[in-house]
C-alpha cells in the first residue's frame, strides 16, 4: 500500500533531494522552482526530449565542444583559434588564423578539420585583409577548399601574411 | 589533495565511405580521481595521411582500414569533386 504524505516538504541531506508540497522535486537545492529543479549537471544515458516529442531522431544525445589543429597545404598558419561545437549530426566551427609567408601558386586548402563532413558546407567569411577579393570557402570531407565566387575555380591567389576568419556549419559524420 | 592531469584518447570512430578516422583527445585535471574539468581536442586521419605519429591504437585501426583500395578510392574522389 502506498504512503502518501501531504503538505509538507520532504528533505533528504539537508538539500540533497528536495521534494515539496507543489509537487516539485529539487535536487541539491531546497526551494525547487520548476517539477524538477536541478542544482548541477544533468547526465543521461540516451537524452532529452522536449514537449510531447517521442521521435528517436529528435532526441537530444550528442553535445560537444573542443578545439582542432588546423594546418594548411604547404603554408604555415600562426594565431590560430579554431573551435567547434557538434550539436546531433551538425557541427558549427570557427576558425581564425592569418598565412605565413608563401609563394604558393597551387590552390589553398585548410587541413585537418574536426570530423568528416557530408556533403560541402559553404563557409561564412567574417572578416578578411584587403587583398583578398571575391573569394569564398567550403568545407568538403576534412578539408576547406578556397574558391572564387565568380566561376568556382580553385583561387591561387598570395595569400601571404593574410588574416581570415571563417565560420561554417555542416553535417558531419 | 593532488592535481592531475590526464590525457587520453576517449573515442576513435571510422566513419565513411572512405574511412575516415576521428579521433577526440580527453584531457582532463583531476584532484585526487576526482574529475574537476575536461577539453576535447579533435583531428581526424583520412585514407593515405601518414599516421606514424599517430598513437599505437590509431596506427593499428588505420592499418586495417586505410588498404590501399581504400586509399585509392578517396585519391580518386579527391580529383573528381574538387574544383579545377
Amino acid at each position: 500500500m502506498a504512503t502518501t504524505i501531504t503538505g509538507t516538504t520532504i528533505d533528504v541531506g539537508p538539500n540533497k533531494l528536495v521534494a515539496n508540497s507543489a509537487g516539485n522535486v529539487g535536487i541539491g537545492t531546497a526551494s525547487p522552482a520548476k517539477p524538477l529543479d536541478v542544482t548541477g549537471d544533468i547526465r543521461t544515458s540516451t537524452g532529452i526530449l522536449f514537449g510531447t516529442d517521442t521521435a528517436a531522431a529528435n532526441t537530444l544525445d550528442d553535445y560537444e565542444e573542443g578545439t582542432f589543429t588546423p594546418t594548411a597545404s604547404a603554408v604555415a598558419l600562426s594565431g590560430v583559434t579554431a573551435i567547434y561545437t557538434k550539436i546531433g549530426r551538425v557541427c558549427h566551427m570557427q576558425l581564425d588564423f592569418a598565412f605565413g609567408s608563401n609563394t604558393r601558386t597551387a590552390a589553398m586548402q585548410i587541413l585537418n578539420m574536426p570530423f568528416s563532413a557530408i556533403g560541402n558546407g559553404n563557409c561564412s567569411l567574417g572578416y578578411t585583409d584587403s587583398g583578398l577579393s571575391n573569394i569564398a570557402w567550403f568545407w568538403q570531407g576534412t578539408t576547406i577548399y578556397c574558391y572564387d565566387v565568380n566561376n568556382g575555380i580553385k583561387q591561387q591567389q598570395n595569400f601571404s601574411g593574410k588574416t581570415i576568419r571563417l565560420g561554417c556549419s555542416v553535417e558531419v559524420s | 589533495m593532488a592535481l592531475t592531469k590526464e590525457i587520453t584518447q576517449d573515442r576513435i570512430e571510422v566513419v565513411g565511405e572512405f574511412k575516415t578516422v576521428q579521433v577526440r583527445t580527453k584531457t582532463a585535471v583531476m584532484e585526487d580521481g576526482v574529475e574537476l574539468s575536461s577539453g576535447f581536442h579533435r583531428h581526424v586521419v583520412t585514407a593515405g595521411d601518414d599516421y606514424s605519429n599517430e598513437s599505437a591504437e590509431v596506427q593499428a585501426i588505420c592499418v586495417a582500414v586505410h588498404t590501399d583500395s581504400v586509399v585509392s578510392a578517396y585519391a580518386a574522389h579527391l580529383e573528381a569533386s574538387t574544383p579545377e
